[in-house]
């Protein structure tokens, strides 16, 4: 995926986030209301840019978690758009 | 792999999301008097322009017919006239007031509704979508609230079309002074509008560029 959606990117981040733990893939993708091809992508490019990371817990489910990089991304992101607001002026 | 995020981390994270929300909502009243003073401001000088207009062209009627000597020897008849040509005003800029009240804009009701939510805490909307979505849906507003000022032209045009036919008693000459006076503030107000909602096309501009480059970072 050359040009993600920062909206998806955002979204996909909140709900990691807010959970605070690993999440199975179904979870996320129902939360995040993509189709599955569209969600690998999303998946997949999260992972290659190390914001997200893939575990198996011990029933051999693979899960999906925050990494430090992705908190990193969400407070950046979210302290990016407060200095946005703060600075709009008409 | 850190599944909690340390609690200063997690702390400063809910407070920029609550600042975002305060500052949405900040805009959110913000925008809703602007639209408000908008409503006023336009129903005010519809009124006004009605009243003007009539006024003019009877002024102007009158003295194509008869000599400036009629106004002083038909005094109470003319301001019987003016106050009907008032009341018509009135009634015009309580019309236009009432219409514009009925063209809600759906994005600022979307804005509040947002902001109420995130507010609430409902359905988990305290996030940094919904704080993207609210600087979105600010910057996409700014530029719908710019008051665009050409009645202001038309009702400086007229205001100056009556002095002059007061003055100089010559419906040629007024009309004349009237077109010059609102030609002049159109393009004045144009200018200014254009200028403005060229800054804030520019701004959204940079806030669309500022997320592309905020995915580069990633």
């Amino acid at each position: 995926m050359e040009k993600p959606d920062l909206y998806v990117v955002a979204r996909f981040l909140d709900i990691l986030y807010r959970n605070g733990s690993a999440m199975k893939r179904t979870n996320i993708q129902m939360l995040l209301g993509l189709n599955y091809p569209r969600f690998a992508e999303y998946l997949e490019w999260l992972l290659n840019h190390h914001l997200v990371a893939q575990t198996t817990d011990e029933e051999d489910v693979i899960k999906i978690a925050l990494t430090p990089k992705g908190t990193d991304a969400y407070h950046r992101l979210v302290l990016w758009i407060k200095e946005t607001m703060e600075g709009l002026k008409i | 792999m850190s599944l909690t995020p340390d609690s200063n981390l997690q702390a400063d994270i809910l407070s920029s999301l609550n600042a975002i929300i305060d500052i949405a909502q900040r805009w959110s009243i913000y925008l809703r008097r602007r639209q408000s003073r908008v409503r006023v401001a336009k129903a005010l000088l519809t009124g006004t322009l009605v009243f003007l207009t009539s006024a003019a062209i009877m002024v102007a009627s009158i003295l194509t017919q008869y000599s400036p000597e009629y106004f002083d020897q038909n005094r109470s008849f003319l301001l019987t006239i003016l106050g009907s040509v008032a009341l018509v005003g009135v009634i015009s800029g309580g019309v236009s007031y009432h219409l514009l009240g009925r063209r809600q804009d759906t994005r600022l009701e979307e804005l509040s509704d947002l902001v109420q939510r995130m507010n609430n805490n409902n359905e988990n909307r305290n996030t940094a979508e919904s704080a993207l979505s609210l600087a979105e849906k600010i910057l996409g507003l700014l530029p719908e609230l710019v008051r665009k000022k050409d009645q202001d032209a038309l009702l400086f045009g007229i205001v100056a079309f009556n002095l002059t036919i007061i003055l100089a008693r010559s419906p040629g000459i007024a009309v004349v002074v009237g077109i010059a006076v609102w030609l002049y503030f159109r393009y004045e107000s144009n200018t200014i509008y254009d200028r403005e909602i060229t800054k804030l096309e520019e701004r959204r501009k940079i806030f669309e560029q500022q997320k592309k480059d905020f995915i580069e970072t990633l």
